[in-house]
């Protein structure tokens, strides 16, 4: 039998297998009686054993919202031995993460993936961290204890409406726990091959009668991860401190508290491979070490009036200062943001809001990269409603909202959404919506002027520069879902998208030797992922995520540099998988095992081409975890990563840094609390 | 030749993952076939489910005034408000045996049908009346999640520790109104004075 028609065979026995099973479900859970308490079965002493989840009434409703959303756990995250919260979010479907150095990464949702993803909208405890030089994240800066880390949330497609900024292709939302839930000490202390050192201490404690606070402290030490060219240590190795604080206080029955802070300072190196010169010898490659700091406190206070009626108040600062060898960046921001719940007539649930962010950057320019003005400082002005309305009790909800938004230097983008979901019955549900966002062009896309090559005599130089006339990128997406929970042990979810871009970011020819940035790449992608959570025995679970994603984009013009749309359709994954086991074993023993697929990249970027000896091809991937609780308080694990590769190439960076291989490494952890 | 060979099976494998995955799927769902439906998981309706089963399970550790050590009444009555969120959830304990007393669920906020007709009072958080330190010499075990509710003269306070559900007593209280609470309960929970009086493990 040849490969296809078996291939052919088994994708028809899966699709009848699949089909079979929804209609027999959507079929059979039809009756529905009033629901009995699942916790009087249970002892007392058992009762207050059970880990309680801190999800407040608003955010709970994720699991029912029309909406493509995954929930990464306090627990998912220890079991995958992840170290860090880009490790963590390889688990979500739909989310491509690939690590280009040591200390960088590249990650997204749904496509556009690079060092400069600029489609995510990221959010710790509500504070936006994209940073507005280049509308992505730098992640080793937000290297937090993970012990502390309740929940991140990822809602793939737009989320313009509810959550802000830039949540044009996703939002991740990183959620510390309450205080409340971090009382007494915690020490955790780890060291491995490449995570080479660890330690962190926190401790937490009642404040007066009705607050918590705590404190920790974070160092982390990275080593070097393999150049895949000269095949020696890559020079990034890095080293983290980082310290902060949070207190929670529930002042009275209506109202509630929050102001928390950290501080952190990075001390990190990386290859950079082309640093141009304007003179002899024009380019050069550079070993830099640089420093990356920054601080931010945030306050929030929630009042709610009675059940049907709430409102949160919040501002927050950040600041932080980063200095390369070819660039430094000091950004400062102030955001104040304001949003009120109320229910009207027992079926609209209405959400309203207001928020002004405040951004103020100045750069340290350089052949390479520089920034004119090398200060700006610009205002940001957002407002948004969104109604809930239930048209059938119980069954059928409909969901309209819209935001306006209005930066300085853009004009006012109106970002509308219509979702309905549909309660086939208490365990099956089919979402829908359709919805517009516009992605705020970030500073270097107006202000840059980079160099890509410098040719002597002369010299002559050639640069991309931005574009002061550059529009927001938009985006009308098309989403289809389907969620079920047949038992309290499965639970699936299947979603479906099709997103039609315009105005993406292209690369416009003026000169033989400039190119500018422009709005020029239009096209759609299409794509479906698919995530299932299966209790198969009291001691295993077993969790499946896949993710397929197409993209297909072409210039409106002829001036544009070809090379983006390739970059925008093949620089993605098509096909993503996660399996990931996790077994309670006898003498308190656990095992977890995390096998991923990643689909090839046959053109990450321009960049990326130009090594040819260097392609990024799909990898099979395994990690595993064993741990001990040797008692309550003291927990051992140790977690061997990568384990099917001695080195591996994830990306290449669009821009300068040297292409490095990640390798096998093995880590031990040791968690005491007391 | 060989290597073609090889090539092939590779290519085949890795696309016959997204097949293996679906076919995962199906019979995934299939299993679940098996298992009768439940409700989509309701993380806050967890917590809420959790402290009415905390409330029925302590009240056998709960003696009434009115009662000897081995005639305890036949009904025990635990009211809540009408519009606290908790209600829907006592309602489940409706009919339930707790060591010889049938459980009944009132929801009034008439102070003085409190005090006459209810055995156990459950004030949630958001719906705490200012009436309820008035019930403090009438045999009503109070029990709320507000936090400072048993330095400020509540029986029961069931509160958040660690992601774990935790009872504070003021045991004070309680024998002030004449309700005793037995050791075993006692024991489980952090003993708590009023606010005058300072704090004590």
């Amino acid at each position: 039998m040849s490969s296809y028609t078996f291939r052919t065979q088994c994708l028809m026995n899966g699709l009848w297998i699949t089909l079979y099973c929804l209609f027999a479900t959507l079929a059979s859970a039809a009756e529905n009686s009033v629901e009995a308490n699942r916790y009087l079965d249970m002892s007392l002493e058992d009762i207050l054993a059970v880990e309680v989840s801190s999800a407040s009434r608003k955010q709970e409703l994720l699991s029912k919202t029309a909406a493509a959303a995954f929930v990464i756990t306090n627990d998912d995250i220890r079991r995958s031995g992840a170290g860090s919260i880009p490790e963590a979010l390889r688990m979500v479907p739909g989310v491509n993460v690939a690590q280009i150095n040591a200390n960088e990464w590249a990650i997204t949702a749904r496509g556009f993936n690079g060092r400069f993803a600029n489609k995510l909208l990221v959010l710790i405890d509500g504070r936006s961290v994209y940073t507005p030089l280049f509308s992505g994240v730098f992640w080793s800066r937000h290297d937090l204890p993970l012990e502390d880390v309740d929940r991140i949330e990822v809602i793939r497609g737009p989320g313009a409406t509810l959550w802000g900024s830039n949540a044009v292709n996703g939002v991740i939302n990183i959620i510390t726990k309450h205080a409340m839930d971090t009382q007494g000490g915690l020490i955790v202390a780890g060291g491995g091959t490449k995570h080479t050192g660890t330690g962190s201490l926190r401790y937490g404690s009642e404040i007066g009668d009705t607050g918590f606070g705590r404190a920790y402290l974070k160092y982390d030490k990275q080593s070097s991860n393999i150049d895949a060219l000269t095949g020696t240590r890559a020079n990034d190795r890095w080293d983290s401190i980082r310290g902060g604080f949070r207190i929670d206080s529930e002042v009275n029955a209506h109202d509630k508290l929050t102001l928390q802070g950290d501080i952190f300072h990075l001390q990190a190196n990386q290859r950079v491979s082309t640093v141009w010169q304007p003179t002899p010898p024009y380019v050069s490659s550079v070993d830099d070490a640089f420093d990356d700091k920054g601080w931010n406190l945030l306050s929030r206070w929630e009042h709610d009036f009675n059940e049907l009626a709430s409102t949160a108040l919040q501002f927050y600062f950040d600041n932080s200062i980063r200095q390369e060898a070819y660039f430094g960046h000091k950004q400062h921001t102030f955001d104040i943001d304001f949003q009120n719940n109320l229910t009207l007539a027992e079926r609209h649930s209405i959400i309203w809001g207001a928020n002004y962010r405040h951004m103020k950057d100045s750069t340290l320019n350089s052949f390479n990269i520089s920034l004119l003005p090398t200060q700006a400082s610009e205002s940001l002005y957002s407002a948004f409603l969104q109604d809930e309305i239930t048209l059938i009790e119980k069954t059928l909800k409909l969901t309209i909202g819209a935001k306006v938004e209005k930066r300085d230097r853009t004009e006012a983008q109106i970002q509308p959404n219509i979702r309905f979901n549909w309660n086939l019955n208490e365990a099956h549900m089919i979402w829908g919506s359709i919805s517009k966002a516009s992605r705020v062009p970030s500073r270097t896309e107006f202000d840059s002027q980079i160099t890509r090559a410098v040719f002597p005599p002369g010299p002559l130089v050639f640069t991309v520069n931005g574009n002061p006339n550059f529009v927001p990128e938009k985006l009308t997406a098309y989403e289809l879902g389907y969620r079920a929970q047949p038992s309290d042990k499965v639970s699936m979810n299947l979603t479906a998208f099709y997103n039609v871009y315009d105005n993406l970011l292209s690369y416009e020819r003026v000169t033989a030797l400039t190119n500018q940035i422009g709005n020029q790449l239009q096209g759609y992608s299409y794509g479906a992922e698919m995530d299932m959570d299966w209790q198969a025995t009291d001691w295993w679970r077993l969790r499946l995520a896949y993710s397929y994603l197409r993209l297909n984009m072409q210039p409106a013009t002829g001036n544009t540099v070809p090379g983006s749309e390739m970059a925008y359709e093949n620089g993605s994954p098509k096909h993503q998988a996660s399996l990931r086991s996790s077994m309670n074993l006898p003498y308190q023993t656990e095992l977890d095992l995390w096998a991923r697929y990643t689909g090839k990249l046959t053109f990450a970027n321009d960049r990326a081409t130009t090594f040819t000896t260097l392609p990024i091809g799909g990898y099979t991937e395994l990690d595993v975890r064993i741990s001990w609780h040797v008692t309550s308080a003291l927990e051992l694990s140790l977690i061997g990563k990568n384990l099917l590769h001695s080195r591996r190439l994830e990306y290449i960076q669009e821009l300068n840094i040297q292409p490095t291989y990640l390798s096998r490494s093995a880590f031990a952890k040791a968690t005491l609390n007391f | 030749m060989k290597t073609d060979h090889l090539y092939r099976i590779k290519q085949s494998v890795s696309g016959m993952l997204p097949v293996a995955l679906l076919l995962l799927a199906g019979l995934l769902l299939n299993v679940s076939l098996l298992i009768p439906g439940t409700c989509f998981a309701d993380e806050y309706s967890h917590e809420q489910e959790m402290k009415a089963a905390l409330v029925f399970k302590l009240t056998r550790f709960i003696s009434w005034p009115d009662e000897s050590a081995d005639v305890k009444m036949q009904t025990l009555t635990i009211c809540s408000s009408v519009n606290d969120p908790i209600s829907p959830y006592l309602d489940s304990l409706k009919d339930k045996v707790s060591y010889t007393r049938t459980i009944n669920i009132l929801h009034t906020d008439d102070i003085e049908k409190i005090k006459s007709e209810c055995r156990v009072l459950y004030v949630s958080r958001s719906r705490m009346p200012d009436g309820i330190y008035k019930l403090k010499s009438s045999p009503v075990l109070t029990i709320s999640d507000q936090l400072g509710f048993a330095k400020q003269g509540g029986m029961i306070q069931i509160t958040r520790r660690n992601k774990r559900l935790r009872f504070h007593i003021n045991h004070a209280s309680a024998l002030q109104a004449g309700i005793k609470i037995s050791a075993p309960l006692l024991k489980m929970a952090t003993i708590i004075k009023n606010s005058n009086a300072g704090e004590t493990k």
